[in-house]
């Protein structure tokens, strides 16, 4: 895009490639984790890390991590009913997508899919900080419903 | 160093508060009565010898005997003598507790959590509510005849938009 711009003054492109390029390059992540999967979300590179945003009602992205409660769960539901249209979902983690040792408890009654629709899903205990920065790099060009 | 605490307690209570005592690898444990609790509490905490001001933990057990089905434990630790003491209470299902709050302020989430998962009542707790399960769980889970995988599920349904209680099978 920039050589062409150099070259005339003008370019062409497809209004839904240019807004998957500008969303893509600046996503704001909502947390809400109970467990421990976050930390390893904490550290990943620069190149792919994604900026924190703490009102959901300005945020793109939700990051789960860590089992959802029967008590946080109304909670979860309500965070994900403020933020504004597109939003993505990641769960992260076992726990988050619903198999794991705490399953079959009487305060835990599957993963995070029970409440909300989840776009991408990370197994692992915990997952590797490769397979989360590949699935990153996976939602930042595949984007579905985006405009 | 033991022994002399242990001289000390018993010469400044009457029979009938201390049930038994045990010493088990520098540790001293003292079976109470469960009527003298805040008093001999208040005792230790403020006696000049002895300063027991900490409490460090304090937990229920579930043991289903006909006599006495639950017994709490409470730890303190001394440090200016650098001992730890340990009082445990047995009594049986429906009787009240008194809280000590006033004694150790500290404890008033410690019984708000075995409130919650034994159903043990503490009397005197300004604050006696649940603290980690939901407001209307209707269950205590840490008894030993809860279910080992619970009673309800929970689910939302996008259709009415709202969240459902479903009965667990088996």
């Amino acid at each position: 895009m920039v050589s062409i711009l150099k070259e005339n003054n003008f370019f062409l492109s497809s209004l839904e490639l240019l807004g998957q390029k500008m969303v893509s390059s600046s996503l704001w992540g909502f947390i809400f984790s109970s467990g421990c999967c976050y930390n390893k979300f904490k550290h990943l590179p620069r190149k792919v890390s994604i900026p924190i945003e703490t009102d959901p009602r300005k945020a793109d992205l939700l990051i789960i991590s860590g089992a959802v409660n029967n008590k946080s769960a109304p909670i979860l539901r309500s965070i994900y009913e403020q933020m504004a249209y597109p939003k993505w979902v990641i769960a992260i983690g076992d726990c988050a997508c619903g198999k794991s040792i705490f399953m079959n408890t009487y305060a835990i009654s599957g993963g995070a899919e029970e409440f909300i629709p989840i776009d991408i899903k990370i197994p692992g205990c915990p997952p590797t900080e490769e397979e989360i920065s590949k699935a990153l790099t996976a939602l930042k060009k595949g984007k579905k419903n985006a405009f | 160093m033991l022994s002399e605490i242990i001289s000390l307690l018993e010469s400044s209570f009457a029979k009938r508060w201390i049930i038994k005592k045990e010493i088990q690898d520098d540790l001293i444990i003292i079976y109470l009565n469960k009527d003298y609790l805040n008093r001999f509490l208040f005792f230790i905490k403020e006696e000049k010898r002895l300063l027991f001001n900490q409490l460090i933990d304090m937990y229920a057990v579930d043991f289903t005997k006909s006599n006495y089905r639950f017994q709490i434990n409470y730890n303190l630790l001394s440090i200016s003598l650098r001992t730890r003491l340990k009082i445990k209470i047995n009594f049986c299902e429906g009787e009240a507790i008194s809280s000590i709050t006033d004694v150790f302020p500290n404890a008033m989430w410690y019984e708000r959590e075995i409130w919650d998962m034994f159903g043990i009542f503490f009397k005197r707790n300004d604050n006696l509510c649940r603290i980690i399960n939901e407001r209307n769980f209707a269950w205590f889970p840490l008894r030993k005849d809860f279910p080992l995988k619970g009673v309800v599920n929970l689910k939302y349904s996008s259709l009415e938009e709202r969240f459902l209680y479903q009965k667990k099978k088996d």
